[in-house]
């Protein structure tokens, strides 16, 4: 609603704004005040709203128990799933788009009905291939099937080339120039939005993932950061909970930093999908 | 929220497949086409068509994973419905998509209205309804365990305050599923927002003013002006509130109750889970996920019947 009217029917608009937006936020308030407050004080009763003294060490003690290795694996798993799949899905939606090719029509169909099938359905098949593949705790059997769910991607770019005007490419062509440099030069630098609205999306979901890393991994070594995670949340007995705040905020710190720095990606990525 | 879902917001609004160009009878070299279809096409192929279908057949079969796999027809299928466990978990599933979808739905929307508007400071309360859209499943649940805690937690402080005192939220087999469904209903409200907000920035601010001038107030401009004008988005909301809540459901519901207590939580996916991971029953784990797919379906089709949005009739 326009917030035109009377003075205080806009100071009233504004405060609901501000209030229920720091209601939404108030958990990251509550998870920053108490990961860094003392063991002692995050248990006692009745809970301070604020911590009486800062204590920095728990950052220490919270990458104790995330364990580094679940760091470095998280940023690599999520490195090779974001470079793969839009790799993929770049070339794959252009080709669908522009180039003339013999099964085009079906391939895209393929890609098409497949994005409606949920992933519940082949979670349980594909265990079983990793695991005959003998790809159990290895970066390929937690990499590969999460690089090959493309449909979306090859889709959403599909239907960004589609609307790029052909003179550009005929142009290179009549000039003499092959696919790969009419890809390299003029189409990739102008791809940049939704390059950069898909690496947002993929990054995120890549690096929050749950399911499929703890099917296809049992060693300790192999953890990505959400199974570190979760192995703090079972129980707060063997972890206090300070502990466990601190350990959530900082797997969550390079993705909010990221988030801030890339909002109007994600808007513009997400909002502009309903502007026709 | 999940890939899955943003996705899918851009392809159910994407107007429709762009009529095929006209091939002017030309064919480029196979060559390059295979160079970049190829990698994707055999990726694709061996670890998502296969899977699906393989998932399919095994859903006839009987197999623990090391024995021979065993034919039983629709065996699985017919034992669902003696599966008492089963039952329950199909029951809750489907509760808590309604106690998911519809606040995600009605609260996106008002929180769309209320924040479109733009005054100094503004992006920094923006910023601060979005930013759920970053925590992960598992860090939300970890960190909501912690602000249920009927001793330390604020909501228990809050409400003492007022002389209530409220229940061990995630022990109690009544309150146990409301409060996954919040924590759900918070992460899955800033992409809402976001769709709505786009679909608000779409409208016509004439049609506003035609109201004003005809004296219509904030409530009936809201309801007869700016409910109607974003329909479409409504649907595109539901409709991916509802995938995402079938999806995203495990990880809450495995890290935060294990689907307890006493089963009261025990969606589809966390049973499904524990047949096929646990008790290695994978043929039947694999009729309830057909089941689970089923059942998705369908609610889509409650939620949207294709008929209302020709532009695309997928079903989910």
């Amino acid at each position: 609603m326009s917030a035109v009217g009377h003075p205080w029917r806009r100071r009233l608009h504004v405060s609901a704004v501000a209030f229920f937006g720091l209601l939404m936020a108030a958990p990251f308030y509550w998870m920053i005040i108490n990961s860094f407050k003392s063991s002692r004080e995050v248990v006692a009763y009745p809970p301070t709203w604020w911590p009486i003294e800062w204590h920095f060490e728990n950052i220490e003690a919270a990458l104790g128990f995330l364990d580094p290795s679940a760091i470095v694996n998280s940023v690599i798993f999520t490195a090779i799933i974001t470079i793969a799949q839009l790799t993929l899905v770049v070339m794959t939606g252009f080709a669908l788009a522009k180039m003339h090719f013999f099964g085009r029509g079906p391939l895209l169909t393929l890609f098409v009905l497949t994005m409606f099938v949920p992933g519940q359905v082949a979670l349980i098949p594909t265990f079983i291939l990793i695991r005959n593949l003998n790809w159990i705790d290895t970066f390929m059997g937690l990499c590969i099937p999460i690089i090959a769910q493309t449909s979306f991607g090859v889709f959403i770019f599909r239907q960004f080339y589609v609307s790029m005007p052909n003179e550009i490419l005929d142009a290179a062509k009549i000039d003499g120039a092959h696919w790969g440099q009419i890809f390299v030069r003029i189409v990739l630098p102008l791809s940049g939005p939704p390059i950069a609205a898909y690496t947002a999306v993929t990054v995120l979901t890549a690096w929050n993932m749950y399911a499929w890393p703890l099917i296809a991994t049992t060693e300790r070594d192999m953890r990505v950061l959400p199974l570190a995670l979760a192995g703090l949340g079972q129980s707060f007995s063997q972890t206090p909970p300070n502990i466990a705040m601190m350990a959530v905020l900082l797997s969550t710190l390079p993705i909010i930093v990221f988030f801030i720095f890339c909002q109007r990606y994600f808007i513009n990525g997400l909002g502009g999908a309903i502007k026709e | 929220m999940s890939k899955t879902d943003t996705a899918e917001a851009r392809v159910a609004a994407t107007p429709r497949i762009a009529p095929r160009r006209k091939n002017n009878g030309r064919t480029d070299s196979p060559f390059w086409a295979a160079l970049f279809v190829g990698p994707n096409v055999v990726l694709f192929t061996l670890f998502m068509i296969v899977p699906i279908l393989w998932g399919l057949g095994l859903s006839v079969f009987d197999w623990n994973l090391i024995g021979e796999p065993r034919f039983v027809g629709l065996q699985n299928y017919t034992d669902i419905l003696k599966d008492a466990r089963a039952l329950n978990s199909v029951w809750k599933t489907v509760y808590l998509v309604f106690l998911g979808v519809v606040p995600t739905v009605v609260l996106s929307f008002l929180i769309a209205v209320l924040i479109n508007t733009t005054f100094p400071g503004y992006t920094v309360f923006r910023t601060m309804y979005l930013l759920p859209i970053v925590i992960s499943l598992v860090a939300s649940a970890v960190l909501w365990r912690f602000i249920y805690d009927p001793r330390v937690g604020p909501i228990a402080q809050l409400l003492s305050v007022f002389g209530i005192s409220g229940p061990n939220w995630l022990q109690d087999t009544t309150w146990a599923m409301p409060a996954l469904s919040l924590v759900i209903v918070w992460l899955r409200l800033p992409l809402g927002v976001i769709l709505y907000l786009a679909a608000l920035q779409q409208i016509n601010p004439q049609l506003l003013e035609a109201a004003e001038i005809d004296g219509a107030g904030p409530w009936a401009k809201l309801r007869h002006v700016i409910w109607p004008n974003v329909m479409p988005v409504t649907l595109l909301v539901l409709v991916l509130t509802l995938r995402g809540i079938i999806f995203d459901s495990f990880d809450i519901a495995f890290v935060m109750t294990r689907g307890g207590p006493l089963n009261s939580t025990d969606i589809l996916a966390v049973y499904i889970y524990d047949l096929a991971f646990a008790q290695l029953r994978l043929g039947y784990a694999s009729a309830l996920s057909t089941v689970l797919f089923v059942i998705v379906t369908i609610l889509a089709l409650i939620f949207n019947p294709p008929r209302r949005r020709p532009t695309n009739g997928d079903p989910v």
